[in-house]
């Protein structure tokens, strides 16, 4: 894979960490495309260690964090911004770290990408939550811009050491 | 410590110290955990034999596994030995656990099937050296419970009128429920906090989910809460839920469902419906919410099921499923999933609000200053109670009366040093 696309991504990526991390949330949300799906999965542990890691997490017709389109994830923008939701009153301070950029696969249209991420949120006086894991987006270039038409976020905890997921991962 | 003087009904009045004291959370894990009928897992989680989930009770951790005969069965998750876990997996199918230390391993009944080096103990009588089991377990319409105390009544005794309303969610069709899940997630707030919410707070979804509603995300519909005509129902034991009340006009298994396509599904069903659940239960009261005492909460309306687990006076671990009907279509089960996922889990849009509400509640019970001043229950509207064949004790939507049959029932179960003073005492 040639290594111009992986920057061009991985610019794209730190924009959309920036804007995130400065709770521009209705142009983060302008970052999906409309038939946009929004996954992640929860996970268990396992009796027996599993060839395939994606057996220890929870698949279609089980439970999620999130399974949003991109109507369900503007619903979830739209609140922060409304006067009563304490979740994020005060808003929580993030801090995007987004590495190990791989582009697995590129049909001239979407291009399958995964990188993983240490979100640290700290929100009032110390609270303090990180949450770490991986994500698997598929891409897709709209007229000159790029898109991500679908993202599975896959966090490493089973259980979530953290009273809330009231940012976007 | 005079665990009654800390509830004052009359005053409607409650001592901060309840949700924060150490000396009563020990006395919680030791006379309420280890006593009470607890919520282990649901039947559709261990559908075939060797299934199991690992659960907790209280603090206790516990194999819930259904035996290689078919019968479900439930063990503290220790080895007999040392004390080891034997199973460090959430859940997944096995004949036999084998202890990772020096390699007990038992069967599914529980038993102490293999000792390596037996020879080298002396008189090793592996009949007395098997799992510690649960005193007993029995499941109601898929829900498995069980307790550490004997002497505990049946669990349909232990459930009483709560069993009438839990069928409106748990029996609406043929085949009952399945459920997904769980999420699991850390709360620095005592588990009371939320098993009061649960049981019938109703006052606080204008304030604390505000948000949600105004974007049309709800766990009813608006003509619902508009006509606001609804009750708190006291079910004896400390089983607590609130409830809608059918307008005539409107009257159906329908009724307050918070997404269209749901309405129309139960309206579809709603001969199954009314004919397994019968007139009053399908047509004239839609519970939203109720906590089956101690830690087991419910939300009818948007399909959760979820268990407090203590951890200790200020934090506890909560975990929730979403629960559906079997028999709907994958499409309408999916609908329910959402429903109640992305209003109840970590990332749910009324759940997320709720977390700093009850960690601020448990900081104030730590506050030396704070816990000079009681807390108010005195919420009491008097209405009259709706003549329409309810079971339990009616109260006003507007009410602290749940809350307050919820703390009788707990200070009663910390006093009382057997189950017969509890049942003496019952009201």
């Amino acid at each position: 894979m040639d290594s111009g696309l992986r920057q061009t991504i991985e610019d794209f990526l730190y924009l959309e960490a920036e804007l995130l991390d400065e709770r521009r949330l209705r142009e983060w949300l302008e970052l999906f495309t409309d038939d946009a799906r929004y996954w992640a999965p929860i996970r268990h542990n396992p009796l027996e260690r599993p060839d395939d890691l994606t057996e220890e997490l929870s698949k279609p017709g089980d439970s999620y964090y999130f399974n949003d389109t991109k109507q369900t994830l503007k619903i979830r923008v739209e609140r922060v911004y409304s006067k009563q939701a304490w979740a994020e009153i005060p808003p929580s301070r993030t801090r995007r770290l987004i590495s190990n950029v791989r582009v697995k696969k590129d049909d001239g249209t979407e291009i399958e990408v995964h990188s993983n991420f240490l979100v640290y949120r700290t929100r009032m006086e110390k609270d303090e939550d990180i949450f770490v894991g991986t994500r698997k987006d598929i891409l897709r270039r709209v007229d000159s811009a790029m898109k991500i038409a679908r993202r599975t976020i896959v966090l490493d905890q089973a259980v979530l050491a953290a009273k809330n997921i009231s940012i976007f991962l | 410590m005079e665990i009654k003087s800390l509830v004052d009904p009359e005053g409607g009045l409650i001592n901060r110290r309840i949700f924060a004291d150490r000396e009563i959370y020990e006395l919680e894990r030791e006379r309420l955990f280890a006593r009470c009928w607890l919520y282990l897992g649901h039947e559709s989680e261990i559908p075939k034999p060797g299934d199991f989930a690992t659960a907790y009770m209280g603090e206790e951790p516990v194999i819930l596994w259904r035996d290689l005969n078919g019968k479900a069965r439930a063990f503290l998750n220790m080895c007999r030995h040392r004390g080891n876990r034997v199973c460090r997996a959430d859940r997944g199918n096995a004949k036999v656990f084998t202890c990772s230390y020096h390699g007990w391993t038992y069967s599914s009944d529980g038993k102490l099937a293999i000792v390596p080096r037996a020879e080298a103990f002396r008189d090793l009588d592996r009949d007395k050296w098997g799992l510690i089991p649960v005193a007993q377990l029995d499941s109601y319409k898929g829900l498995i419970f069980a307790t550490f105390d004997p002497e505990a009544p049946a669990l349909l005794e232990y459930l009483g009128d709560m069993a009438w309303y839990l069928d409106i969610l748990l029996d609406r069709r043929e085949g009952g429920t399945e459920v997904s899940g769980p999420h699991r997630w850390i709360v620095d707030a005592n588990w009371k906090t939320a098993a009061e919410n649960f049981g019938g707070d109703g006052y606080h979804i204008a304030s604390t989910h505000g948000s949600a509603r105004d974007l049309g995300v709800d766990t009813t519909t608006s003509e619902t809460r508009i006509s606001a005509k609804g009750h708190q129902i006291s079910c004896g034991n400390g089983h607590i839920l609130v409830a809608w009340v059918t307008p005539p006009e409107d009257a159906g298994p329908w009724f307050a469902q918070p997404v269209t396509e749901l309405a129309d599904y139960m309206k579809k069903h709603a001969g199954e419906i009314e004919k397994r659940l019968g007139e009053v239960r399908a047509r004239k009261v839609s519970p939203s919410a109720g906590t089956v005492f101690p830690n087991l909460s419910v939300h009818w309306l948007t399909r959760t099921i979820r268990v407090w687990h203590p951890r200790g006076p200020d934090k506890m671990e909560i975990w929730s499923w979403a629960i559906v009907d079997k028999a709907a279509p994958p499409e309408i089960k999916e609908i329910m999933r959402f429903t109640s996922q992305y209003r109840f889990s970590p990332t749910g849009v009324f759940e997320q609000d709720d977390m700093d509400n009850w960690i601020q509640v448990t900081g104030a019970a730590r506050s030396v200053i704070g816990r000079r001043y009681p807390a108010n229950y005195q919420m009491s509207l008097s209405e009259p109670a709706s003549e329409i064949g309810l079971r339990g004790r009616l109260s006003s939507r507007w009410s602290d009366s749940n809350q307050l049959s919820l703390y009788l029932h707990w200070a009663k179960v910390l006093e009382a040093k057997n189950w017969g003073e509890i049942r003496s005492s019952a009201a």
